[in-house]
């Protein structure tokens, strides 16, 4: 299609999705911080309790993904009605203007925007805190490999999220997380039964073996757990990057 | 303008909304369509506006298919459904927000609209009424420079000094280059403004027709008595005698009660349509 892309055209969409965004992720991500302190200074304050290194790693993974899946599940919720469906797709701009719009919120903006309230937050906890109790949990490590592995899995998942909320007009986040999570015991069962049904030392026993869930042990050597990331990144990231490309597709056929 | 060639609609596993339509709409006039609860006039719009697509057929709206929805083509249409939507800001925002969009946008058209609705810019929508929330988008619409502009049930819920100031705020921005298509319950609201008249009944073109051909060849009359059967096409008791649609065989043109050659279609289509040709 000619004029599909017009820098000037999808800065104006860029800037409507924004003023346009839904607002129940940022009630759920101010009223996280509350939540956040209750739970990392419950432990700040007990004397007899060795605080947990990874207690603000795993307090940010929380909201970092509850805050990040509820936007990304809610950002096409204008078209749930047919007033503001209407509304959104008269505006004259391109599909693919509108798709990256709202993928540049889902996918960058918010997330950044979670991240740093949450470091805004836990600097505040510390200034809160040092007057009647230490806050004396390490900083993250945003570098380390644990968090590459929490964000790995946030960007695994997110557009499963974001095209569960344009599939499904009521509770999309929520149809669509019992649809992942049941296909993910399906997957989940069918690797148990592999296990079973074949013998270790036959082809589809090693591949079963190798190739298993990242969570499932593993006793391969690394150049085999290489082949093993590189399957999961093609066997999983890819269906996921389609997923968030499809959702393209979704809006250019939509009707309302 | 609007080029419409054997296009048929029907929502999942339903009946055709839409059936066979083929018709063309030309730029200068306000053209009305017509028809019962059901008969397709909102998904005709839809159509039109590249809401819902044909199952079959071709439709064309100022050389573009309208289900690409391509800037191009949203830049000139510009659609006030009558379940609309408008966000919570106050009207000046909602201007300054929308209005980019709108290469044409003509600003004095939307404040001349506004002040003409006696709706101010400081107000916000969500506190003001449906009819006033409607003004605003009206006036949105006639000042937007669309080339083409639709409208569902405009009138709805507008008070009666509020129709008579729409009635001529579009009857101002409609020229040779422009187009509007009103489907309407409320014909008596609009019928001053219309060109040309659509009717749909059973999901098919039941009458094309301009005003002017019709008025030419039908006229309405109200009398005590039944005039003879020979020029009298349709007729309904009223109060203190007849309200009757003629044949206007003296050439005379007269007024035409849209509403009554409504329902004489409904009834008796042929007698009309041949009366037509």
């Amino acid at each position: 299609m000619k004029n599909a892309f017009n820098f000037q055209r999808f800065l104006r969409v860029l800037r409507l999705s924004w003023q346009t965004q839904p607002v129940l992720p940022y009630i759920v991500l101010v009223a996280g911080i509350p939540i956040m302190y209750l739970i990392l200074s419950m432990e700040a304050r007990s004397p007899f309790v060795t605080l947990r290194s990874d207690n603000p790693f795993l307090v940010f993974n929380a909201y970092f993904w509850i805050c990040g899946w509820l936007y990304a599940g809610l950002i096409y919720s204008e078209l749930e009605k047919t007033g503001t469906a209407t509304r959104y797709l008269m505006i004259p701009a391109s599909n693919l203007e509108r798709w990256l719009a709202k993928s540049l919120l889902a996918v960058l903006v918010f997330p950044l925007i979670t991240w740093l309230t949450f470091n805004l937050a836990f600097k505040g906890f510390e200034i809160l805190s040092l007057r009647w109790f230490a806050f004396r949990y390490p900083a993250i490590d945003w570098l380390s490999g644990d968090m590459f592995i929490s964000f790995f899995i946030f960007y695994l998942t997110l557009p499963a999220a974001y095209a569960s909320g344009l599939t499904w007009k009521r509770f999309g986040i929520l149809k669509g997380f019992i649809f992942v999570f049941v296909l993910f015991i399906i997957l989940y069962q069918f690797i148990q039964a592999g296990y079973e049904q074949f013998p270790y030392d036959s082809g589809w026993g090693v591949l079963l073996q190798e190739v298993n869930l990242p969570f499932l042990e593993k006793n391969s050597n690394a150049a085999t757990q290489t082949n093993v990331n590189l399957f999961w990144l093609l066997a999983a990231y890819v269906p996921s990057l389609l997923m968030l490309a499809s959702t393209y597709f979704f809006i250019r056929e939509k009707e309302i | 303008m609007i080029a419409i060639s054997g296009m048929s609609f029907r929502y999942k596993s339903r009946q055709p909304v839409l059936d066979n339509l083929t018709f063309n709409m030309e730029a200068g006039g306000v053209y009305g369509i017509l028809g019962a609860n059901g008969v397709g006039k909102t998904t005709l719009l839809h159509l039109i506006g590249g809401l819902l697509f044909p199952k079959s057929g071709q439709i064309s709206v100022d050389g573009h298919a309208p289900r690409y929805r391509s800037p191009a083509f949203l830049e000139q249409v510009f659609y006030v459904p009558v379940d609309f939507d408008l966000p919570s800001i106050k009207v000046g925002v909602y201007q300054k927000r929308y209005a980019p969009f709108y290469p044409k946008f003509n600003p004095e058209a939307w404040s001349n609209a506004l002040q003409t609705f006696g709706i101010q810019p400081d107000m916000r929508l969500q506190a003001l009424s449906f009819g006033q929330r409607k003004k605003v988008l009206l006036s949105f619409a006639l000042a937007s420079g669309c080339r083409i502009l639709l409208f569902d049930e405009p009138t709805d819920g507008l008070d009666i000094p509020s129709k008579d100031s729409f009635r001529r705020l579009l009857s101002a921005q409609i020229d040779e280059q422009r187009l509007a298509v009103i489907t309407t319950h409320h014909v008596h609201d609009v019928a001053m403004l219309l060109d040309q008249l659509i009717i749909l009944q059973e999901h098919r073109l039941l009458l094309q027709a301009s005003i002017a051909d019709l008025a030419e060849n039908i006229r309405t009359v109200t009398s005590t008595q039944l005039p003879p059967e020979k020029s009298l096409l349709y007729s309904e008791r009223v109060p203190g005698g007849y309200h009757c649609l003629l044949r206007n065989t003296e050439g005379q043109e007269g007024p035409l009660d849209l509403e009554l050659l409504f329902k004489a279609l409904q009834i008796s289509p042929e007698i009309v349509q041949n009366t037509l040709r």
